[in-house]
């Protein structure tokens, strides 16, 4: 019955926890570390003998605590790396304003600056709004997700879980100056004014936006990179043009004043430094993990040993375009392909807030939605006549807070 | 009336005691092996394959419950009491495999009870028989006897374990669920016990209590409002399509039934998609220059935008099922009666007040009722227009503006795992729809004739 | 003719609102199908795509790409759609057996229990039944039943009888003298219900075929709950999990599953009325 090693059905994964005690669903997954760690608690996933994994030295330690569990004051890894998972921002260089060279690379890096700070970027979104261009918008972004959004609150102090991410009693959301973080994301919704980003089925939508040439740029996972392409072949792309045109680079740095109109976009530039920070993303690791239910733990262990290897990630990537979590394979690829080196780059640094390995990881999303619809809602509001609840830092802290509490309740009430 | 039926049962309970001990007494011997092995007393009749086959299924019982049976039950009382560890490969219990297997046993032990008792009864037959010169009956005799006399049993043995098994089965385990600590941190490996923390925390009206309360209000409403739309709904369907100036109304009719038929998910998937925030009807009024509307969204503004689609798109779904049945009630109507009111000078509004619509009321009540159960146990249309939301004003807890009280249940104990918490409110709901219907369905007078047999 | 001259005006006003509200009613009903069905032959595939309501450009590559084209195993359309069929006509034979004789029964026989077994189906169809899922899976799992469709025939077929009202009203509207009559000329009860009631009640079993047919056909959260692996799904799961991505398919899937059971009630709307007043009508 559980016969196949591993499945393309990655929708499988949730019934572990139900199905495997019958001894139903696949023995190896491969899936995020959230999704993989949420049944390490209760041991439905088998712990990784660590010190005999070839990946072992060639995993940083940020992926590999991705994957940690705290046994009796033991550290046991049940997940085995295999590639990083984080946003970056998409978007055509056909579409690029024509006057870019000239008018946004004040630091004459041969990088347009509005993919440099996000200052310049809602500058540039703004200009487009006004005046028009190649687009109908500049950025645009799912402002509800919280994958995407979470960085914002990263960003300046914001955190999941104390503890390094193991204390779902300390939920850090509100902390530090996350405040910051909400506005910013306030004042996107109110720059974008289009309520489709308000909504989960943007990420979907944004295909065709892209593609049929109504924004410029959006951030999202490099694993729907292909979706992009599929959409822009439909709207006039051959395969290959559209390989070269989409582009995929690191997200923008955030300013330290956490108000994207503070600052003189050119400052930002040139004063990056001291007016900007590198903006934090939460991300995932994917890798294998194995199923307790396993009649195989053995040959279940080498197949997750094999396609973890170097060379089958070298194969992922190629196939896929994943960023490898391996150090070996990331050096590799990075050679050409400057994406997974940044991203790869940030997950060493630990720039990347990797999504915590504790069951109570469930209870944050839905809490987080509702939380950014609110916000993003909010900053429409004062146009469409409607009350507003969210013009005030304070405001907004309440709300991180009453998030929180949120979570909190949604983890502990019940227990 | 109560009063008296139990006054008989009073009265009848002793002789119970003695027409067993007059049966003790009574019973010849085959008839008391029969009672102790099964089909031992047919076997001395001379009816050998009843009695083999019976032997058969005493073997077949008495091997079930000692392999398995006897200890199934034990386990459905403890629960389990050792905890497997998986990392260790150290074989544990499962509780609610548990609940479910000892559960099952205990079915199969009435089962096996009403079999030993079926059993003894026909051995008793055949011994009044015999006493009274007679032969035994054979197999063939037997069958036929069964197949007719007692057909009523034979028909209904198979619907009736069928029923047992993937209804009520389910069912119960559903209600002793309730009544342990199953759900959230407790789920297989750890071990559950019998517990009445569930009743605790929905009683105690802490975060969840609220909740309750507060769902419960809009489920009532919306029970109320859908029912009642739905019943508007079809009667004018019906009476519009039924106009004597409607020509070709079998092409017009056509159209509802498309609804009727097209399978409900995806009626509803196809409005979600409709009212999306980047759907059509928001493309076409952001195009108009108007602006989109939260319609579904996770907004506060979109609670009666959501639940009025809901409503719609409920009546879109269910109004032509109405309307048709209408259709064929009206037919029933007989014409003389329109004659006599229109001769006796009674306006058409007149017509339909005083004889159409108590008509088709009154040949609709059973239905109305069943579908105000269902109506408010309507799970598909929020779960498939709005499901995962959670609203973040007020305080809902896990549940959102729109959540009936079965959606609620449902985010508790499918998508977070509290299951006892969910078995309880499942079987609140139950007794609030359960007490409310059948007091107005057995009071009907639906009910009360057409309970008498015919 | 003074008269003729009222009545007329009357005629027209009348008959201008009565057709505006039929054209109303049926613009309502058939809009979103026609909506969905014209989705289904979109070029692009993708909802967001769309200018409006309706796609930019028409072709019927999403028909062939919903059986030729299966994306790595992801839909396998062909194949769920003979499972459904499968899991209908196998639930809609059975299931009408069980249901057509429980409503018999429970109409023709009077025996100890008769009241008992009514409330507690009274009793069972109150209950918010998928509460009972937990334990159904269980049940499945402990049977060696998950992934097979058979689990789901039993599931459906042996739940059916619980919906025996409508045809108890169906039986309880047919004279009891042919049987009896039957009954002296010796029949046995076994005869009667073979050879006069079933042959009678054609309109009856036509109705509960359908209905026990149309149930599987488009349920979808139990195949959710005890199919897990996709070659073994039903349309109605598939198309749940459908991404918004995919709505031309999505579109086109629901067009193919919908046509047949749209096409069947078309046929058999003289049976649907039947059946349902049958099982409203108690005199």
């Amino acid at each position: 019955m559980t016969k196949q090693a591993e499945r393309l059905n990655t929708d499988q994964y949730a019934d572990l926890a139900t199905d495997g005690p019958y001894g139903y669903g696949p023995d190896v997954w491969y899936q995020a570390n959230d999704i993989i760690m949420k049944y390490a608690q209760a041991q439905h996933i088998l712990p990784l003998p660590y010190y005999e994994l070839e990946a072992r030295g060639q995993v940083p330690q940020s992926a590999w605590d991705a994957y940690a569990i705290n046994v009796q004051g033991e550290t046991l890894y049940c997940g085995l790396p295999v590639n990083v998972q984080s946003g970056m921002l998409f978007y055509i260089e056909s579409m690029l304003p024509d006057n870019w060279q000239t008018d946004w690379d004040a630091n004459a890096n041969g990088v347009p600056d509005f993919f440099e700070t996000y200052t310049a970027l809602y500058v540039l979104s703004e200009d487009i709004k006004q005046n028009g261009g190649k687009t109908e918008y500049g950025y645009l972004d799912e402002l509800v997700d919280t994958y995407f959004m979470g960085g914002y609150l990263f960003t300046y102090g914001a955190y999941i879980f104390g503890n390094n991410n193991q204390d779902a009693a300390d939920i850090g959301l509100s902390r530090g100056e996350a405040v910051k973080g909400a506005r910013m994301i306030r004042q996107w919704a109110a720059q974008m004014d289009n309520t489709e980003v308000i909504d989960k089925s943007f990420s979907s939508a944004a295909y065709n936006y892209l593609a049929s040439g109504r924004m410029l740029c959006t951030v999202t996972t490099p694993d729907v990179r292909a979706m992009f392409l599929r959409e822009m072949a439909a709207n006039g792309w051959t395969a290959e043009q559209a390989e070269a045109d989409l582009k995929m680079i690191n997200v923008p740095r955030l300013p330290v004043s956490g108000d994207l109109t503070a600052d003189d976009w050119r400052d930002t530039i040139l004063r990056m430094d001291e007016l900007t920070l590198p903006t934090r993303m939460m991300g995932g690791v994917n890798g294998y993990g194995i199923s307790a239910y396993t009649q195989y733990p053995k040959a279940s262990l080498a197949f997750a040993q094999f396609a973890a290897s170097y060379e089958q990630v070298m194969l992922r990537n190629r196939l896929l375009g994943i960023t490898p979590a391996r150090a070996d394979a990331a050096a590799e690829v990075g050679k050409t392909d400057d994406t997974v080196r940044v991203l790869f780059e940030k997950l060493d640094d630990e720039q990347i807030d990797v999504m915590p390995a504790i069951q109570a990881v469930g209870q944050i999303w839905t809490p987080c939605e509702s939380f950014l619809v609110d916000v993003t809602t909010d900053a429409l509001s004062g146009n469409r006549g409607e009350a507003v609840h969210f013009a005030t830092d304070a405001e907004l802290q309440a709300g991180l807070d009453r998030l929180v509490q949120q979570i909190h309740d949604a983890i502990f009430t019940l227990q | 009336m109560t009063v008296n039926n139990t006054q008989k049962k009073r009265a009848r309970s002793p002789s119970v005691l003695t027409k067993l001990a007059a049966f003790a007494v009574w019973s010849p011997l085959p008839v008391k092996l029969s009672a102790m092995i099964w089909g031992l007393g047919q076997l001395i009749y001379g009816q050998i394959t009843k009695g083999l086959m019976l032997l058969a299924a005493f073997a077949g019982v008495l091997w079930f419950f000692i392999s398995r049976g006897f200890r199934d039950i034990a386990g459905f009382f403890t629960l389990g009491t050792v905890r497997e560890n998986l990392w260790l490969g150290v074989p544990g219990d499962n509780s609610m495999r548990m609940l479910i297997l000892g559960l099952f046993s205990l079915f199969a032990l009435g089962f096996a009870f009403t079999v030993w008792y079926t059993n003894v009864k026909d051995a008793a037959f055949t011994a009044r028989r015999v006493e009274r010169g007679k032969k035994p009956r054979s197999f063939r005799e037997s069958a036929a006897a069964l197949a007719d006399g007692k057909f009523h049993a034979a028909a209904l043995t198979v619907p009736v374990i069928g029923v047992a098994i993937f209804s009520i089965l389910p069912i119960v385990f559903m209600i002793l669920i309730a009544f342990t600590n199953m759900g959230g941190e407790i789920v297989h490996p750890a071990l559950a016990e019998w517990s009445l923390s569930a009743w605790n925390k929905i009683l105690s009206f802490g975060k969840v209590g609220a909740t309750f309360v507060k769902i419960l209000g809009w489920n009532a409403e919306w029970a109320i409002a859908s029912t009642a739309v739905n019943f508007f709904g079809g009667l004018l369907l019906a009476l519009l399509l039924n106009k004597k100036n409607v020509r070709g109304s079998k092409i017009w009719r056509a159209f509802p039934i498309i609804a009727y038929a097209v399978p409900g998910f995806i009626s509803m998937l196809g409005f979600k998609f409709m009212f999306s925030q980047s759907g059509p009807v928001n493309q076409m009024l952001t195009a108009s220059g108007r602006g989109a509307i939260f319609f579904l969204s996770n907004v506060e503004s979109a609670k009666w935008w959501a639940r009025g689609i809901g409503l719609f798109v409920y009546a879109w779904i269910s109004t032509p099922s109405i309307m048709l049945m209408t259709t064929g009630i009206l037919s029933n109507i007989s014409a003389d009666l329109y004659e006599a009111a229109s001769i006796d000078g009674a306006t058409p509004f007149k017509q339909f007040t005083k004889i159409t619509l108590p008509f088709v009321v009154f040949s609709l009540t059973p239905v109305l009722i069943s579908q105000f159960v269902g109506n408010f146990n309507n799970f598909g249309i929020f779960f498939f227009l709005r499901g995962g939301l959670q609203s973040n004003y007020a305080d809902y807890f896990l549940a959102s503006d729109t959540d009936l009280l079965i959606n609620w249940l449902y985010n508790l104990s499918v998508n977070n795992n509290y299951y006892s918490i969910g078995a309880a409110i499942s079987l609140m709901i139950f007794v609030i729809t359960g007490v409310c219907s059948l007091a107005v369905y057995v009071n009907s007078k639906a009910y009360k004739s057409e309970d008498t047999f015919r | 003719m003074t008269a003729a001259h009222r009545v007329r005006p009357r005629r027209i006003v009348d008959d201008t609102l009565t057709y505006t509200a039929l054209i109303i009613v049926s613009l309502i009903f058939a809009f979103p199908a026609v909506w969905l069905a014209l989705a289904s032959f979109s070029k692009s595939g993708d909802l967001f795509s769309f200018s409006g309501f309706f796609p930019k450009e028409y072709s019927v590559n999403t028909f062939r790409e919903l059986f030729t084209n299966d994306v790595n195993g992801l839909y396998p359309y062909g194949k769920w759609f003979m499972n459904t069929l499968y899991v209908a006509a196998a639930s809609s034979l059975l299931g009408t057996l069980l249901v057509i004789l429980t409503g018999y029964v429970m109409s023709r026989f009077e025996f100890k229990g008769r009241a008992g077994l009514k409330k507690a189906t009274l009793l069972l169809g109150i209950f918010p039944g998928f509460m009972g899922m937990t334990a159904i899976f269980i049940i499945f799992a402990q049977l060696g039943l998950l992934n097979r469709l058979e689990a789901l025939i039993l599931l459906y077929a042996g739940t059916a009888p619980l919906g025996y009202l409508v045809q108890k009203g169906y039986f309880d509207s047919v004279p009891a003298s042919i049987n009896e009559a039957a009954r002296i000329d010796g029949a046995t009860q076994l005869t009667i219900f073979t050879r006069i009631t079933l042959p009678l009640s054609k309109p009856m079993i036509v109705y509960t075929a359908l209905t026990t047919f149309a149930w599987p056909w488009s349920d979808c959260l139990l195949p959710q709950l005890l199919l897990k692996q996709r070659e073994s799904w039903t349309v109605a799961v598939g198309l749940y999990n459908m991404p918004d991505q995919q709505f031309a398919r999505f579109a086109a899937g629901s067009v193919f599953i919908a046509v047949p059971i749209v096409i069947l009630y078309f046929c058999l709307v003289k049976y649907i009325v039947g059946g349902l007043t049958a099982g409203a009508v108690k005199e």
